[in-house]
Protein backbone atom coordinates (compact mmCIF):
# COMPACT_ATOMS: atom_id res chain seq x y z
CA UNK A 1 0.00 0.00 0.00
CA UNK A 2 3.02 2.49 1.07
CA UNK A 3 4.94 1.54 -1.98
CA UNK A 4 1.74 1.78 -4.21
CA UNK A 5 0.92 5.48 -2.68
CA UNK A 6 4.71 6.41 -3.17
CA UNK A 7 4.39 5.10 -6.59
CA UNK A 8 1.71 7.40 -7.33
CA UNK A 9 3.26 10.45 -5.86
CA UNK A 10 6.52 10.44 -7.79
CA UNK A 11 4.72 9.07 -10.90
CA UNK A 12 2.58 11.67 -11.50
CA UNK A 13 4.68 14.60 -11.20
CA UNK A 14 6.72 12.72 -14.08
CA UNK A 15 3.71 12.63 -16.43
CA UNK A 16 3.25 16.50 -15.91
CA UNK A 17 7.04 17.40 -15.97
CA UNK A 18 8.55 14.84 -19.09
CA UNK A 19 5.59 15.76 -21.18
CA UNK A 20 6.71 13.39 -24.15
CA UNK A 21 4.62 10.21 -24.11
CA UNK A 22 5.86 7.69 -26.17
CA UNK A 23 6.20 3.70 -24.91
CA UNK A 24 9.87 4.48 -23.77
CA UNK A 25 9.63 7.76 -21.67
CA UNK A 26 6.84 6.29 -19.67
CA UNK A 27 8.47 2.89 -19.44
CA UNK A 28 11.41 5.08 -18.29
CA UNK A 29 9.12 6.66 -16.00
CA UNK A 30 7.22 3.54 -14.45
CA UNK A 31 10.90 1.86 -14.11
CA UNK A 32 12.71 4.91 -12.02
CA UNK A 33 9.38 5.65 -9.98
CA UNK A 34 9.29 1.79 -9.10
CA UNK A 35 12.32 1.88 -7.89
CA UNK A 36 12.94 4.95 -6.31
CA UNK A 37 9.36 4.25 -4.27
CA UNK A 38 10.40 0.88 -3.24
CA UNK A 39 13.81 2.70 -1.76
CA UNK A 40 12.00 5.85 -0.22
CA UNK A 41 8.50 4.61 0.62
CA UNK A 42 9.42 4.72 4.55
CA UNK A 43 10.63 8.01 4.11
CA UNK A 44 8.20 9.33 2.17
CA UNK A 45 5.22 7.67 4.60
CA UNK A 46 6.65 6.84 8.02
CA UNK A 47 4.28 5.64 10.41
CA UNK A 48 1.67 2.88 10.50
CA UNK A 49 -0.03 2.01 7.58
CA UNK A 50 -2.23 4.80 5.82
CA UNK A 51 -5.41 3.59 4.23
CA UNK A 52 -6.15 5.22 0.71
CA UNK A 53 -9.88 6.08 1.90
CA UNK A 54 -8.23 8.64 4.84
CA UNK A 55 -5.65 10.14 2.46
CA UNK A 56 -8.61 11.08 -0.38
CA UNK A 57 -11.04 12.65 2.71
CA UNK A 58 -8.36 14.58 3.78
CA UNK A 59 -7.36 15.73 0.68
CA UNK A 60 -10.96 16.71 -0.61
CA UNK A 61 -10.90 18.32 3.20
CA UNK A 62 -7.41 20.21 2.73
CA UNK A 63 -9.08 22.04 -0.46
CA UNK A 64 -11.33 24.77 1.14
CA UNK A 65 -8.85 24.79 4.06
CA UNK A 66 -6.21 26.29 1.43
CA UNK A 67 -8.92 28.84 -0.62
CA UNK A 68 -9.11 30.46 3.74
CA UNK A 69 -5.40 30.17 3.75
CA UNK A 70 -5.30 31.85 0.77
CA UNK A 71 -7.34 34.49 1.38
CA UNK A 72 -5.46 35.00 4.77
CA UNK A 73 -2.48 35.44 2.59
CA UNK A 74 -4.05 38.29 0.48
CA UNK A 75 -5.03 40.24 3.17
CA UNK A 76 -2.19 40.25 5.54
CA UNK A 77 -0.14 40.76 2.42
CA UNK A 78 -1.26 43.88 2.14
CA UNK A 79 -1.63 44.57 5.87
CA UNK A 80 2.64 43.88 5.65
CA UNK A 81 2.44 46.06 2.22
CA UNK A 82 0.96 49.21 4.10
CA UNK A 83 3.25 49.00 7.49
CA UNK A 84 6.06 48.71 5.25
CA UNK A 85 4.94 51.69 2.70
CA UNK A 86 3.89 54.20 5.75
CA UNK A 87 5.71 56.87 6.83
CA UNK A 88 5.27 55.97 10.37
CA UNK A 89 6.69 52.74 10.00
CA UNK A 90 8.33 52.33 13.07
CA UNK A 91 5.02 53.46 15.25
CA UNK A 92 2.84 51.03 13.93
CA UNK A 93 5.20 47.74 13.99
CA UNK A 94 5.43 46.10 17.31
CA UNK A 95 8.10 42.80 16.87
CA UNK A 96 7.70 40.08 19.99
CA UNK A 97 8.26 36.71 20.32
CA UNK A 98 5.37 34.94 21.16
CA UNK A 99 4.96 31.87 23.19
CA UNK A 100 1.85 28.70 22.48
CA UNK A 101 1.09 25.77 23.66
CA UNK A 102 -1.08 24.17 20.42
CA UNK A 103 -3.78 21.92 20.72
CA UNK A 104 -2.84 19.68 17.19
CA UNK A 105 -1.05 16.47 18.00
CA UNK A 106 -0.33 15.12 14.68
CA UNK A 107 3.14 15.64 12.88
CA UNK A 108 1.21 16.59 9.68
CA UNK A 109 -0.66 18.69 11.47
CA UNK A 110 1.55 20.51 13.35
CA UNK A 111 3.88 20.82 9.98
CA UNK A 112 0.77 22.22 7.98
CA UNK A 113 0.31 24.62 10.86
CA UNK A 114 3.91 25.86 11.60
CA UNK A 115 3.87 26.19 7.97
CA UNK A 116 0.71 28.26 7.57
CA UNK A 117 1.94 30.64 9.96
CA UNK A 118 4.93 31.18 8.14
CA UNK A 119 3.03 31.63 4.79
CA UNK A 120 0.97 34.15 6.11
CA UNK A 121 2.99 37.71 5.98
CA UNK A 122 3.32 38.94 9.48
CA UNK A 123 4.03 35.98 11.55
CA UNK A 124 7.12 33.00 11.40
CA UNK A 125 7.24 29.86 12.99
CA UNK A 126 10.42 30.65 14.66
CA UNK A 127 10.99 26.86 16.35
CA UNK A 128 8.66 24.03 17.24
CA UNK A 129 9.58 21.54 20.17
CA UNK A 130 6.97 18.92 20.69
CA UNK A 131 3.34 21.26 21.11
CA UNK A 132 5.39 24.30 21.96
CA UNK A 133 5.19 26.69 19.08
CA UNK A 134 7.45 30.09 19.02
CA UNK A 135 6.55 32.66 16.66
CA UNK A 136 7.82 35.57 15.83
CA UNK A 137 5.38 38.71 14.71
CA UNK A 138 5.40 41.75 13.02
CA UNK A 139 2.83 43.83 14.49
CA UNK A 140 -0.13 43.45 16.90
CA UNK A 141 -2.45 42.67 14.64
CA UNK A 142 -0.69 39.73 13.10
CA UNK A 143 -0.08 38.36 16.45
CA UNK A 144 -4.01 38.89 17.21
CA UNK A 145 -4.39 36.17 14.22
CA UNK A 146 -2.19 33.39 16.27
CA UNK A 147 -3.43 30.24 17.83
CA UNK A 148 -2.69 31.52 20.97
CA UNK A 149 -4.95 34.09 20.77
CA UNK A 150 -7.84 33.04 18.09
CA UNK A 151 -7.81 29.34 17.18
CA UNK A 152 -9.71 29.49 14.39
CA UNK A 153 -6.51 28.63 12.04
CA UNK A 154 -5.77 25.40 14.50
CA UNK A 155 -9.81 24.53 14.26
CA UNK A 156 -9.99 24.24 10.68
CA UNK A 157 -6.62 22.24 10.34
CA UNK A 158 -7.91 19.90 12.94
CA UNK A 159 -10.63 19.49 10.85
CA UNK A 160 -8.83 18.56 8.04
CA UNK A 161 -6.13 16.15 9.39
CA UNK A 162 -8.09 15.10 13.38
CA UNK A 163 -11.37 14.24 12.22
CA UNK A 164 -12.25 11.06 13.16
CA UNK A 165 -14.29 9.67 10.36
CA UNK B 1 -6.54 36.82 -21.71
CA UNK B 2 -3.78 38.62 -22.18
CA UNK B 3 -4.52 41.54 -20.50
CA UNK B 4 -5.61 39.69 -17.55
CA UNK B 5 -2.19 38.29 -17.46
CA UNK B 6 -0.34 41.56 -17.79
CA UNK B 7 -2.63 42.73 -14.72
CA UNK B 8 -1.68 39.52 -12.72
CA UNK B 9 2.24 40.29 -13.70
CA UNK B 10 1.91 44.00 -12.77
CA UNK B 11 0.19 43.62 -9.57
CA UNK B 12 2.88 40.99 -8.48
CA UNK B 13 5.81 43.33 -9.32
CA UNK B 14 3.90 45.64 -7.06
CA UNK B 15 3.97 43.33 -4.31
CA UNK B 16 7.30 42.73 -4.91
CA UNK B 17 8.62 46.52 -4.97
CA UNK B 18 6.39 46.69 -1.63
CA UNK B 19 8.29 43.72 0.10
CA UNK B 20 11.66 45.52 -0.94
CA UNK B 21 10.73 48.87 0.55
CA UNK B 22 9.53 47.22 3.57
CA UNK B 23 13.50 44.79 3.23
CA UNK B 24 15.42 47.99 3.29
CA UNK B 25 13.05 49.82 5.79
CA UNK B 26 12.57 47.43 8.73
CA UNK B 27 15.07 47.76 11.72
CA UNK B 28 16.24 44.31 12.28
CA UNK B 29 17.13 40.95 10.92
CA UNK B 30 13.91 39.45 11.90
CA UNK B 31 11.64 42.11 10.55
CA UNK B 32 13.69 42.02 7.28
CA UNK B 33 13.15 38.03 7.53
CA UNK B 34 9.71 38.81 7.20
CA UNK B 35 9.76 41.02 4.79
CA UNK B 36 12.40 39.03 2.43
CA UNK B 37 10.96 35.57 2.92
CA UNK B 38 7.22 36.35 2.38
CA UNK B 39 6.14 39.03 0.22
CA UNK B 40 7.14 36.39 -2.34
CA UNK B 41 4.14 33.98 -2.01
CA UNK B 42 1.81 36.06 -2.92
CA UNK B 43 4.10 38.08 -5.57
CA UNK B 44 5.22 34.85 -7.28
CA UNK B 45 1.60 33.10 -7.33
CA UNK B 46 0.22 36.45 -9.14
CA UNK B 47 3.14 36.65 -11.08
CA UNK B 48 2.70 32.96 -11.89
CA UNK B 49 -0.48 33.08 -12.03
CA UNK B 50 -0.06 35.64 -14.80
CA UNK B 51 2.38 33.21 -16.71
CA UNK B 52 -0.31 30.55 -16.57
CA UNK B 53 -2.69 33.17 -18.58
CA UNK B 54 -0.09 34.51 -20.86
CA UNK B 55 0.38 30.67 -22.19
CA UNK B 56 -3.00 29.91 -22.44
CA UNK B 57 -3.47 31.22 -25.88
CA UNK B 58 -0.44 29.46 -27.37
CA UNK B 59 -0.44 26.05 -28.75
CA UNK B 60 -1.93 22.72 -27.98
CA UNK B 61 0.20 21.74 -25.04
CA UNK B 62 -0.40 24.96 -22.89
CA UNK B 63 -2.36 23.44 -20.33
CA UNK B 64 0.36 21.19 -19.70
CA UNK B 65 2.83 24.10 -19.38
CA UNK B 66 -0.07 25.41 -17.32
CA UNK B 67 0.19 22.40 -15.03
CA UNK B 68 4.40 22.63 -14.49
CA UNK B 69 3.88 26.15 -13.61
CA UNK B 70 0.72 25.20 -10.91
CA UNK B 71 3.77 22.57 -9.91
CA UNK B 72 6.48 25.99 -9.30
CA UNK B 73 3.92 27.16 -7.05
CA UNK B 74 3.71 23.93 -4.81
CA UNK B 75 7.23 24.43 -4.30
CA UNK B 76 7.20 27.88 -3.68
CA UNK B 77 4.65 27.30 -1.05
CA UNK B 78 6.59 24.50 0.47
CA UNK B 79 9.98 25.64 0.15
CA UNK B 80 9.57 29.85 1.01
CA UNK B 81 8.16 29.00 4.36
CA UNK B 82 10.82 26.20 4.94
CA UNK B 83 13.60 28.48 4.07
CA UNK B 84 12.52 31.08 6.15
CA UNK B 85 11.87 29.04 9.64
CA UNK B 86 15.39 28.00 8.81
CA UNK B 87 16.97 31.14 8.91
CA UNK B 88 14.89 32.74 11.32
CA UNK B 89 15.73 29.57 13.68
CA UNK B 90 19.41 29.77 12.89
CA UNK B 91 19.35 33.96 13.52
CA UNK B 92 17.54 33.00 17.40
CA UNK B 93 19.96 30.36 18.03
CA UNK B 94 23.16 32.44 17.45
CA UNK B 95 21.79 35.68 19.37
CA UNK B 96 20.33 37.57 17.51
CA UNK B 97 18.06 39.92 20.02
CA UNK B 98 14.94 41.36 18.53
CA UNK B 99 14.26 45.23 17.62
CA UNK B 100 11.98 46.24 20.47
CA UNK B 101 10.05 49.66 20.47
CA UNK B 102 11.82 51.99 22.44
CA UNK B 103 9.84 53.07 25.79
CA UNK B 104 6.78 50.88 24.79
CA UNK B 105 4.71 48.80 27.10
CA UNK B 106 6.73 45.35 26.28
Amino acid sequence: MKFFSAFITLFLPWLVLSGKYDASYIGMGVLCSAMVAWWCKDLLFPGENISIGTCVRQGIRFIPYACWLFWQIVLSNIHVLKVALSPRMHDLISPKMVRFNTDVTEEISKFVLANSITLTPGTVTVRVEGRRFLVHALTEKAASGLPGESDEMERRIMNVFEKKS
Amino acid sequence: MEYVAYILIVVGLLFFLGTSIGLLRFPDFYTRMHAAGKGDTLSTVLILAGCIFAVASEGNMSWLLGLKILLIINFVFIGSPTATHAMMDVGERAGAKPWKKKGGSQ
